[in-house]
C-alpha cells in the first residue's frame, strides 16, 4: 500500500527472488565450506606430508575464486536488488533493524574477498605458514558472514522477543538463530564435499584420484550426523503453524520437506556406497549428478523454508502482502483504498466496483498470486460465484491458515469478489455468459 | 508541479543519527567510486589500446592494455564490495524514494545483476586469456565494457529519478510495467557523461602509475606516463565542459546554490573546480617533465580530494532537489550504539588484517623466513 507494486507477469515477484536466491544459497554455502575445505586440506597436506593434496587445493583455487567471488558476490547483491523491488516494506523493516549487522557482515565480506584473492595469488609468493593464515582468514571471515546473515534470515521466521522489545539483540539472537546456523554450517561442509568430489573426479584415474574422492566424501559426514539433530531442534523452535505446514497442513510444503530429506538421504547413501566404498567409479558425470542433487536439495529446502513463513513475511509482524498485523482491524474499518498511496481509486463506488476490485487485488493478493501464472488466481477461483468468493475472502485466514486475513472494508471485499468473478465468466451469472 | 507521492517512513526508527549514516554513506561512496572509475574507464582504455595495438602492431599498446586489464578483476571485486555499504545506507536514509524509483525501473534495475555477471566474467577472461601473438580477446573486453557502461547508465537513471518524487505518481499511473527510465530528465545525460569522462580521467592516472611501476624499463615507462598524463589532461578539459553542462542542467534554484546563494555549497564547488585545475597542471608537468613521481602523486591526491568534494556536492544537490518533500534529517532515531561500536571496531580490525595480508603478499614477507 505504501509502495508502488512491481507486477511481474506469470512468474510473480516471489519466483524472481527464488530464481536468484537459490543459486546464491547453493554457491554461497559452498563458498563458506570451500574456504574451510581449502584451508584444512592445505593444513593436512603439510601436516601429513601429502603434496598431492596441496596441489589439488592449489589447482582448484582459481575456479573456486571465479565461482564464489564472482557468482556468489553478484547474486548476493542480486537478492538484495530483487527483495527491494518485490517487497520494499519488508526490506525496509530488515534494513532499519539490521543495517549495522549488514555493515558488520560487509566487513567480513571485505576480509573474505581480499583473503580469497590473496590466497589464490600467493600460493608460491609467501611462506606456507602465512599462506595458511590467509586461508584461515578467508574461511573464518566467510563463516562469520554466514553467522551474521543467518541472524537476519532466521529473524524473519522467528522474531521472538523483538515483537515486544524492538531490541536489536533480541531480533538477532532469535529462537531459531542457533539451530539454523548449525544446519547451514553442516550444509556448507556437505556442499564443499560435493564440489570437491567433482574436482576429484577430474583427476586422472589412479591412486590420487581415489584418495581424493574418498577424502572429499568424508566432508559429507558432519551433515549426515548434524542435519537430523539440528533439523529437529529447528522444527521445535519455529511457530506451531509453520510446523503444521511441514507436517501436512500445506501439501506442497510437506512434499518439498519430504523431498529435502529424501534427496539428502540419497546423496549420503550414494556418497558412502559410490564415493567412499568405490572411489574409482566416480567419474565426471557421476560427480555432476551429485552436484545436481545438491542444487536440488538446496532449492526444495529453501523453498520450503520460505513457504512455512506464510502468511507472514516477518512472523507475527508483517503479512506477505505487506499489511502489518496490528493494522488489520483499522483497515477493516477505514478501508484500504483510502490509505493506499498508489491506487487509482480511493473508494469503491457502484461505477468503479470492478476497477476497484482490481486495485484491491494488487494491494492484497498480488504479492503471492499472479492472474495467469504462478499461484494462478484465475484457476484457483474457477467455478466460484461472486457470492462464494466474497464468503471465502471473509474467512480467508480460517479457510487457509497460510493466507493472511483480508484487510479491507466490506465494500472492498465485494469489489474484489466482483473483479475475481469476471476472470471466469459463468454462463448463468452474467448476461454475456460466453465461455 | 504535481504533488509528490512518497511512501511513508518506516515505523521503525533509524538505528543511528542521520549525520553518522550520511558520513558513512559518503565515505564508502568515495571508496566505491574510485575503483568503479577504474573498472569503467580502465575497461574502455584497455579495449581501445588493445585495438590500437593490433592495428598498428605497436607492442607497447598491447602491453599497456594487458597491464590495465590485469587490474580490472580486482577493481571489480573492490567496486562491488565497496558498493554494498553506500547502497545500504542509502536504503536506510532514503528508502521511500529509492525503493519507489527502483520499482518504476524494476526490469532495467534488476538487469544490473545480469550485466554485472557478463562484465565481471568478461573482464576476467579479457585479462587472463592471451590469443595469438599475445593479443587479448578484444571483443570480450568490448562487451564487458559495454555491460559496465550500461550499468552506469541505469544507475544514473535511478539516482536522478529518486530525487524527483514529483515524477513518481504520473509515471506509475501511466504504466506500471517496471520498464520506466528517467530518459527525459535534463540532468541525466550530463550526469552520466560526468561520471564516464571522470572514469577515463581517473583510469589515465592508473596508466601513469603503471608507468611508474615499470620505471626500470625507461622507454615503456616514459611512454606510459606521457600517454596517461595527456589522456588525463584532455579528458579533464572535456570534463570542465561537461561539468558546466551539468551545472546548467540543474533546476535554477539548485544551480544558484553553487553560484553564491549558499556559502558552503559555493565554497565546495569552487574548491572542487580549483583542485581539478591544479590536478591538471600537476599531471601536465608530470607527463612532460623529467621527474614524474612526485607530481603524479600530488595530482592523484588532488583528484581524490576533488572526488570527495564532488560527493559532498552530490549530497547537496540531492537534498536541495528533495526540498520539503523529504527532509532526511526529520526522521526518528533510536541509536543502536553498541552495534555501531562493534561495527567500527571490527572495521578497523578487518582493515588491519587485510592490510597485513596485502603487505605479506606484496613484499613476499610473511611470518616465517621464506620457506
Amino acid at each position: 500500500m505504501n509502495y508502488p507494486f512491481w507486477d511481474v507477469p506469470l512468474l510473480g515477484g516471489g519466483l524472481v527472488i527464488a530464481l536468484i536466491a537459490i543459486p546464491h544459497v547453493f554457491v554461497s554455502h559452498f563458498a563458506i565450506g570451500g574456504g574451510i575445505f581449502l584451508a584444512w586440506t592445505e593444513h593436512v597436506a603439510l601436516r601429513d606430508g601429502k603434496p598431492y593434496l596441496r596441489d589439488f587445493a592449489k589447482r582448484n583455487s582459481l575456479f573456486f575464486v571465479l565461482i564464489t567471488l564472482v557468482f556468489g558476490a553478484v547474486t548476493g547483491v542480486g537478492i538484495w536488488f530483487s527483495i527491494g523491488l518485490v517487497h520494499p516494506p519488508a526490506t525496509s523493516t530488515l534494513i532499519h533493524n539490521f543495517v549495522f549487522a549488514w555493515a558488520i557482515e560487509w566487513v567480513f565480506f571485505l576480509v573474505e574477498i581480499a583473503a580469497a584473492l590473496l590466497y589464490y595469488y600467493s600460493w608460491e609468493r609467501v611462506d606456507r605458514k602465512t599462506h595458511q593464515i590467509i586461508g584461515w582468514a578467508y574461511a573464518g571471515a566467510a563463516w562469520i558472514s554466514l553467522f551474521v546473515i543467518n541472524g537476519i534470515l532466521s529473524f524473519m521466521l522467528t522474531p521472538g522477543a523483538w515483537l515486544e522489545t524492538g531490541s536489536f539483540w533480541s531480533a538477532f539472537f532469535n529462537p531459531s538463530c542457533l539451530p539454523s546456523l548449525l544446519i547451514r554450517t553442516c550444509v556448507c561442509f556437505a556442499l564443499a564435499g560435493l564440489y570437491a568430489l567433482f574436482m576429484a573426479s577430474r583427476e586422472a584415474p589412479g591412486t590420487n584420484h581415489d584418495a581424493l574422492v574418498q577424502y572429499a566424501s568424508k566432508w559429507l559426514l558432519p551433515a549426515f550426523i548434524g542435519l537430523p539433530i539440528f533439523g529437529a531442534w529447528f522444527i521445535a523452535t519455529i511457530p506451531a503453524l509453520a510446523r503444521d505446514m511441514f507436517q501436512g497442513a500445506a501439501a506442497p510444503v510437506t512434499i518439498f520437506a519430504v523431498m529435502s530429506i529424501g534427496i539428502s538421504l540419497v546423496i549420503f547413501v550414494f556418497a558412502y556406497l559410490i564415493a567412499y566404498r568405490n572411489p574409482q567409479s566416480v567419474t565426471i558425470p557421476v560427480a555432476l549428478i551429485f552436484l545436481v542433487l545438491g542444487l536440488s536439495v538446496t532449492g526444495v529446502t529453501e523453498w520450503a523454508r520460505e513457504a512455512v513463513r506464510k502468511p507472514y513475511v516477518i512472523y507475527d509482524y508483517m503479512y506477505s502482502n505487506a499489511v502489518l498485523k496490528r493494522d488489520v482491524e483499522t483497515l477493516r474499518g477505514t478501508g484500504l483504498l483510502s490509505v493506499a498511496k498508489w491506487a487509482t481509486v480511493s473508494e469503491v463506488t457502484p461505477d468503479n466496483q470492478v476497477e476497484a476490485g482490481r486495485e484491491v487485488f494488487t494491494l492484497q493478493c498480488a504479492s503471492c498470486h499472479t492472474v495467469d501464472g504462478y499461484n494462478n488466481i484465475r484457476l484457483l477461483t474457477k467455478g466460484w460465484s461472486k457470492q462464494f468468493i466474497s464468503q471465502q475472502i471473509r474467512h480467508l485466514n480460517q479457510l487457509k491458515s497460510f493466507m493472511p486475513p483480508f484487510a479491507g472494508n466490506d465494500a472492498e471485499r465485494e469489489a474484489l469478489a466482483a473483479w475475481l468473478a469476471t476472470l471466469n465468466p459463468q454462463p448463468d451469472s452474467t448476461a454475456g455468459g460466453a465461455r | 508541479m504535481n504533488p509528490a507521492i512518497i511512501p511513508s517512513l518506516d515505523p521503525i526508527p533509524l538505528p543511528a543519527p542521520v549525520w553518522l549514516l550520511q558520513v558513512l554513506s559518503g565515505l564508502t561512496f568515495v571508496l566505491h567510486v574510485i575503483p568503479m572509475n577504474l573498472v569503467l574507464g580502465g575497461g574502455i582504455l584497455a579495449v581501445v589500446l588493445a585495438w590500437l595495438g593490433r592495428r598498428s602492431e605497436r607492442a607497447e599498446y598491447t602491453r599497456l592494455a594487458g597491464h590495465i586489464a590485469t587490474v580490472l578483476p580486482v577493481a571489480i571485486a573492490l567496486t562491488i564490495t565497496m558498493g554494498v555499504p553506500p547502497l545500504l545506507f542509502l536504503q536506510v536514509l532514503y528508502g521511500p524514494l529509492f525503493y519507489t524509483s527502483s520499482v518504476l525501473m524494476a526490469w532495467p534495475w534488476l538487469s544490473v545483476i545480469g550485466l554485472l555477471l557478463v562484465g565481471y566474467y568478461g573482464h576476467y577472461y579479457f585479462s587472463l586469456k592471451k590469443g595469438n601473438e599475445g593479443h587479448p580477446p578484444i571483443w570480450v573486453g568490448f562487451f564487458a565494457s559495454l555491460a559496465f557502461l550500461l550499468i552506469g547508465f541505469i544507475y544514473s537513471n535511478n539516482m536522478t529519478l529518486m530525487i524527483e518524487p514529483e515524477k513518481f505518481g504520473p509515471m506509475y499511473r501511466e504504466k506500471m510495467h517496471g520498464f520506466m527510465l528517467n530518459l527525459g530528465d535534463p540532468m541525466l545525460w550530463p550526469r552520466y557523461l560526468h561520471f564516464l569522462v571522470g572514469a577515463i580521467a581517473v583510469s589515465a592516472l592508473l596508466v601513469m602509475v603503471i608507468g611508474l611501476v615499470y620505471r626500470k624499463e625507461s622507454r615503456y615507462s616514459a611512454w606510459a606516463i606521457q600517454f596517461g598524463g595527456l589522456t588525463f589532461v584532455v579528458t579533464t578539459i572535456v570534463q570542465f565542459a561537461v561539468g558546466i553542462w551539468q551545472l546548467l542542467a540543474l533546476r535554477r534554484p539548485v544551480m544558484l546554490l553553487f553560484l553564491g546563494q549558499d556559502m558552503a555549497a559555493t565554497l565546495v564547488f569552487g574548491a572542487a573546480f580549483l583542485l581539478a585545475l591544479v590536478a591538471m597542471v600537476l599531471i601536465l608537468v608530470a607527463a612532460l617533465g623529467k621527474k614524474p613521481m612526485g607530481m603524479t602523486i600530488a595530482g592523484i591526491i588532488a583528484i581524490a580530494v576533488t572526488i570527495i568534494l564532488m560527493t559532498v556536492m552530490r549530497a547537496i544537490i540531492r537534498d536541495a532537489y528533495l526540498g520539503r518533500n523529504f527532509v532526511v534529517s526529520e526522521q526518528q532515531v533510536a541509536p543502536q550504539w553498541l552495534v555501531v561500536a562493534i561495527f567500527l571496531v571490527l572495521l578497523v580490525g578487518g582493515l588491519v588484517l587485510v592490510g597485513w595480508m596485502i603487505h605479506a603478499v606484496v613484499t613476499k614477507r610473511g611470518l616465517a623466513e621464506k620457506g
